[in-house]
């Protein structure tokens, strides 16, 4: 069969959730055409009906749909597709998938395969932006054996310190050293954890981060080198390395470090030569005393809050410079309005470990209201697959303060409702009321380090309408009859 | 907003079927392949075949999405040759739809159809609409003319006026005026 014929620009999502929703809006206004695909799971995902046209790839798990890159390649190609919006997680990082694309002559909408492949390899990058003069935290230059070396390079990093394995990861084989007395026993038995989780001995040490905070910084670039900062983003707030709740600006950071990190980022972006939107992630110790950890070489999931404070349509801007176009402002024309909050809503239930939940969802209560944005992919009579991540809606909202779009958020979450399934709404609720979180002096360890208070807080709580039997809208009725 | 379909060629009947009840999905019959759509699912679109193609032994169908207000197709030299949309005639409980030139009106299970009743003699003149009866102009026994007016109803600070849907003689008038009505209250009957 002959293809459909075409005279506007055709751009595939290669996504699913409430990210593709956002890019085939975005796509929509600029007058494009936007391509869908959905795994069988995904048939009656809200982004399939709102793109102008949708692929089915048969299958449910991940790595056979919306992984499978050749398969994507050869639907672009036989569609005529222009350009491949990859959106965030999936093929949104794959050097290989990127190559690939240009080979065939199709646009990714991101920055070149090469960028990509440098960031995505997390120790040549370290070295690169080190290299670059862009601090990274201070560490042994090579994995070892002996005893002598860690400790020389203990006391050239300077106390406290973190001793780690060289094949390491989870958090497995660590030690935390605050004094040079309890080197010797820390690398006698991180070295023992090293070989048996492992299987090699060689361990390294590198800066212990006391308060680490996470700052990161994003920058745009075009395809003309120009490249431009919008500001950070605080993600501090974490549960096992996922982020729950970001903000934009940081309470952490005055103008002149906001500055400096932020010409850093444009300056780690050159040095890749890199193309669209990114995000340089730093680890900071004390305000000014920041590290690069490493750089995000797509859109992330928290880039709403920024658009709310600079106003600049990140998605759209990406599509722009990907066809070719300048980036539509200098650096002089951004500025910083107001403050903005996201709170992730995720399918888990947070009384019982945060695990994930899936099913379908009877009823949704999206409040609206003045400087209030909810980007998701959901509805009631939605069925929530168990193959794909929990997200379910990012609900942000801007103040003119931090205080003001605190207050706001915490009033749109006392009204947002899902009813069906468990979500994490009542523990954003808990964690922006919380003392610390509304003084901005919280680090990564948040939630470790407040964990009782969360439990005492879901203890004191009345039983929740999602616990209810929610299972026919009969009973849905009664739930919403005891609510209000 | 057109779209020439391209696929299935040549196809000589497209039908629309709701479902039983509003969150059941529906069914777009295109010659002979059947699509289902959604409306109610805030969604307001159905995607309809548009190409297949099969690699590496899957079959990958690419669907165009059609966004559902109202489908008016005009038959062509290969039908159906263009799908216009336009103003919305779905609601929560009827869909209105025009196919070669007719206008269907559907109703799921359990309502009236409407348009069946055009073609019959009409027994009996119901409201449209939740309001007010402002005036009332008529009366049993009376003769009445096709298209004249009958009753006024008010409703959101807006007056929506009855007109008799054929000649006949009123039976049995069932309001009052200044009496609320819903919509689908029997304002009068043919005798």
């Amino acid at each position: 069969m002959k293809n459909v014929q075409k005279n506007k620009k055709r751009i595939l999502v290669a996504n699913r959730g409430e990210i593709a929703v956002r890019i085939i809006r975005s796509i929509r206004e600029l007058g494009y055409e936007s391509v869908a695909i959905y795994s069988d799971a995904d048939k009656h995902s809200l982004h399939v009906s709102l793109a102008d046209y949708s692929v089915n790839l048969p299958g449910e798990i991940a790595s056979e749909t919306y992984l499978d890159s050749a398969l994507l390649i050869e639907i672009c190609k036989r569609f005529s597709v222009d350009a491949v919006h990859p959106g965030y997680g999936f093929l949104s990082e794959n050097p290989d998938f990127a190559e690939d694309l240009a080979n065939n002559g199709i646009k990714l909408i991101g920055p070149k395969a090469q960028s990509i492949r440098f960031m995505g390899d997390k120790i040549t990058a370290k070295k690169l932006m080190g290299a670059q003069g862009i601090p990274v935290v201070p560490g042994s230059v090579v994995p070892t054996n002996t005893y002598e070396e860690i400790l020389n390079d203990a006391k050239k990093i300077g106390f406290p310190v973190m001793v780690k394995a060289a094949a390491g990861g989870g958090g497995r084989g660590m030690r935390v050293v605050f004094s040079e007395q309890d080197l010797e026993e820390a690398f006698t038995s991180c070295r023992r954890e090293a070989q048996a989780y492992f299987g090699n001995p060689q361990v390294f040490c590198e800066k212990y981060i006391t308060e680490p905070r996470h700052i990161e910084i994003q920058v745009m670039f075009d395809s003309m080198g120009h490249g431009v900062y919008l500001f950070e983003r605080d993600c501090s707030i974490q549960r096992r390395n996922q982020k729950l709740i970001e903000e934009a600006p940081s309470t952490y950071l005055n103008d002149e470090q906001r500055k400096i990190m932020g010409e850093l980022a444009v300056k780690a972006g050159m040095a890749v030569d890199y193309e669209g939107a990114g995000t340089v992630e730093f680890i900071c110790n004390a305000p000014g005393e920041y590290y690069f950890m490493e750089m995000n070489t797509r859109i992330q999931v928290e880039h709403p809050v920024t658009e709310m404070i600079t106003g600049v349509d990140l998605v759209a801007e990406q599509i722009k410079v990907a066809f070719g176009e300048p980036l539509s402002f200098s650096q002089d024309e951004v500025m910083i309005h107001g403050w903005a909050v996201e709170a992730r809503i995720n399918a888990e239930n947070p009384r019982a470990g945060f695990s994930p939940d899936a099913g379908k969802i009877n009823y949704v209560h999206f409040p609206q209201g003045p400087f209030v944005r909810i980007d998701t992919h959901i509805y009631a009579g939605y069925e929530i697959p168990k193959f794909y991540d929990s997200l379910l809606a990012k609900v942000i909202a801007w103040g003119r303060t931090r205080d003001e779009a605190l207050k706001r958020l915490k009033s749109v979450l006392s009204e947002f409702q899902i009813l069906g399934i468990h979500t994490t709404t009542s523990f954003h609720e808990w964690l922006i009321s919380h003392p610390k979180f509304r003084a901005g002096t919280f680090t990564t360890r948040f939630l470790e380090e407040n964990e009782t208070d969360l439990a005492a807080y879901f203890a004191g709580e009345s039983v929740e309408s999602s616990e209810m039997d929610m299972s026919s809208p009969l009973s849905m009725g009664i739930v919403l009859e005891h609510l209000t | 907003m057109a779209w020439k379909a391209q696929s299935p060629e040549d196809s000589q009947a497209i039908e629309i079927k709701l479902g039983s009840k509003p969150e059941a999905p529906g069914i777009i019959a295109v010659g002979k392949e059947e699509f289902s759509y959604n409306f109610l699912s805030q969604h307001k679109s159905a995607q309809i075949l548009s190409q297949s193609f099969v690699i590496n032994n899957k079959e990958i169908k690419i669907y165009r999405t059609l966004r559902f207000r109202s489908l008016k197709v005009r038959k062509g030299r290969n039908f159906p040759s263009e799908f216009q949309i336009f103003q919305e005639f779905f609601t929560h409980d009827r869909a209105q739809v025009q196919i070669n030139e007719a206008t269907v009106s559907a109703w799921f299970k359990g309502q009236k159809d409407v348009s069946s009743s055009q073609h019959q003699q009409v027994k009996e003149v119901p409201s449209p609409l939740n309001g007010k009866v402002l005036q009332l102009n008529c009366a049993s026994g009376a003769e009445i003319k096709k298209g004249e007016l009958i009753c006024v109803v008010e409703a959101m600070k807006m007056e929506n006026k009855i007109f008799a849907p054929r000649d006949g003689t009123i039976g049995q008038v069932n309001v009052l005026i200044n009496a609320s009505v819903s919509a689908g209250d029997i304002i009068f009957s043919y005798a």
